[in-house]
């Protein structure tokens, strides 16, 4: 039976000199939330972008269900993952309910433009995420949390089966970051499944049974949070010295030293 | 919400009536007086097919000479505005105008060729329309040559090419007879509809067809392009196609009016922000808005063309003069949005 998603011994280099990453391989099922830790320059975004299509294996492949994603159209693709860039502006002042309602667009031909069906999903979406009242509010105009969670809005529009998440919580205050991390432990329950890089390795304990350790471009670990973010593989991808605790009964927390 | 629905239908109502209007009062305006009356019987009894005791003179006059003028202005005026709003989203970058890709340079170097070559109007029209076309695509391949972010060298490279066009120009004004030939291809370049006539305004109906068509069709989409490329093919656009689409039917409108008009700035850049100041950024309403202002806008000017002195005033010149003080005026007033 194959995995919902698949990555194979995937390698990327921008030129062919200089490689971002090789080797790597890990998977995911249904409900999954894998969580992708390691330095600046390690790969992670560019791995990101690559799983969305949005750039091109030098070798290796990524298996949606057991179909190549080079096999699929763009839109088809849109239909299946939903990608969530680090930093996203817009140069005009769009309305936000015009923003969310693009997740629409891989579900709409080239010459259609969104329904009453359409707007009722990108009304939906919002009222999950509880931002009902930024509908009309200038994209532009509101906060940097805000503006993160009306792109989770558009990229829950788009009615994917997996979301990749670049970074989820960087430029957000400390509430905003674990208010986000729940919502994305949600959607998982929901049965929508997650791949996020991040920065904080505390993140893998709170909202992932899954965590990937890139460093360098290669693939250092990979396997559930208690196995994998060790104080050793800490010290080896980081070049710190850590201590992981005991917060509460089943939760850790790293603490650095 | 129910006073901004409100607001809203009557922008709308605003952008549709204001065009019909102003396409019934220009008939009045010129050197022949004609009396509104008489006017619709000579519209409406060619139409109907009825008689009227009317002098031939003013059929002459409101057929052959104010209505094509009329339907040219409202054309040329709608086609650049369009081509500017959808070369704004898809380069996102608000300072960009329909010829940012060279194609009135190049128009321009066709027509003064045709002029040079003593050319009847209907040549000079085709040549511009033509090298516009040519200059266009010369940008787009040096665009694709080059690897990694194509729009920025789109862009770039129509800056080059422009400057290579006008360069042309420069040249063949240069040897062009100085009491004849250089006057004429000073005042094509400096615009204007003096010199339209019937067949002129039909000749490019169909390219200014296919433009509005595919661009009013594909509208909604350019809102994805315009937050972004990476961030659209990730919500499923295919970004190249999509851009060459916008691209082709942009040039098409834009080297057809041109080609009649002579080169016009001023229109492109401005009307789309006029426009987004009326109904935002959505570029499903703002296509549309753009048309209706862009028509409106430059049948304004042209009136004052008309009129407004014992000769007539070249277009492009007013379009600025006129165009200039009322965008610093509205900008002051703020862009408001939509709702």
């Amino acid at each position: 039976m194959s995995r919902l998603l698949e990555i194979n011994n995937v390698e990327f280099s921008y030129n062919k000199k200089k490689k971002i990453f090789e080797d790597i391989s890990f998977s995911i099922d249904e409900g999954d939330i894998l969580c992708i830790l390691g330095p600046n320059g390690a790969g992670k975004s560019t791995l990101i972008k690559c799983i969305n299509g949005l750039l091109k294996l030098n070798k290796g492949d990524i298996l949606f269900k057991g179909k190549n994603i080079t096999m699929m159209d763009n839109d088809e693709l849109a239909k299946k993952m939903g990608y969530i860039p680090q930093t996203h502006s817009s140069t005009f002042a769009f309305r936000v309910i015009d923003i969310v309602l693009l997740g629409r667009v891989p579900h709409l031909g080239l010459t259609e433009s969104p329904g009453e069906n359409d707007y009722k999903i990108a009304e939906k979406a919002m009222e999950n995420l509880g931002i009902t009242h930024l509908k009309d509010k200038l994209y532009n105009e509101i906060s940097g949390g805000e503006r993160q969670l009306v792109i989770m809005a558009r990229v829950l529009t788009q009615q994917p089966e997996v979301l990749l998440l670049d970074e989820p919580t960087s430029h957000l205050d400390f509430g905003n970051q674990i208010r986000t991390l729940g919502i994305i432990n949600k959607l998982s329950k929901n049965g929508l499944s997650v791949i996020m890089t991040s920065h904080y390795p505390d993140h893998a304990f709170i909202s992932s049974n899954k965590v990937v350790i890139m460093n360098k471009g290669t693939l250092m670990a990979v396997g559930s949070p208690e196995d994998v973010v060790t104080e050793e593989n800490m010290r080896n991808a980081y070049e710190i010295d850590v201590r992981i605790m005991d917060v509460e009964e089943h939760r850790k927390t790293v603490v650095p030293l | 919400m129910q006073r901004s629905k409100i607001k809203n239908i009557s922008v709308i109502s605003m952008l549709i009536i204001l065009p019909v209007i102003l396409f019934l009062l220009s008939f009045l305006i010129g050197r022949y007086p004609i009396s509104p009356l008489d006017v619709i019987l000579a519209l409406s009894s060619a139409v109907f097919h009825f008689d009227t005791n009317l002098p031939s003179s003013i059929y002459t006059v409101v057929w052959d000479i104010r209505l094509p003028r009329i339907v040219a202005a409202m054309i040329v005026g709608a086609a650049l505005s369009i081509s500017g709003a959808s070369f704004q989203g898809i380069f996102r970058n608000p300072l960009v105008s329909p010829d940012i890709l060279g194609v009135s340079a190049g128009a321009g170097f066709g027509a003064a060729l045709a002029i040079l070559f003593s050319q009847g109007s209907l040549i000079i029209q085709i040549m511009a329309f033509l090298t516009g076309l040519i200059a266009v695509s010369i940008t787009y391949s040096i665009s694709r040559s080059f690897r990694g972010n194509t729009t920025l060298m789109m862009v770039l490279g129509g800056i080059a090419i422009a400057a290579l066009f006008t360069a042309f120009t420069s040249c063949i004004k240069y040897v062009a007879d100085p009491y004849s030939k250089l006057p004429e291809i000073t005042f094509w370049l400096m615009g204007s509809l003096a010199t339209v006539n019937a067949s002129s305004v039909i000749t490019i109906l169909i390219p200014i067809f296919l433009g509005f068509t595919i661009l009013l069709l594909v509208r909604w989409r350019i809102n994805a392009l315009s937050i972004g490329d990476e961030e659209a093919r990730s919500l499923g656009v295919n970004t190249d196609n999509l851009r060459i689409i916008v691209i082709l039917s942009c040039t098409l409108l834009t080297a057809s009016a041109v080609s009649v008009s002579g080169i016009i700035g001023w229109v492109g850049l401005v009307i789309p922000h006029i426009a987004r100041i009326f109904v935002g950024p959505d570029h499903k309403i703002l296509l549309p808005a753009s048309i209706s202002l862009g028509a409106v806008f430059l049948l304004l000017v042209d009136g004052v063309c008309r009129t407004a002195a014992p000769v007539e005033i070249p277009l492009g010149i007013l379009t600025a003069i006129v165009g200039a003080p009322f965008f610093i005026y509205l900008l002051h007033k703020g862009y408001e949005g939509w709702s």
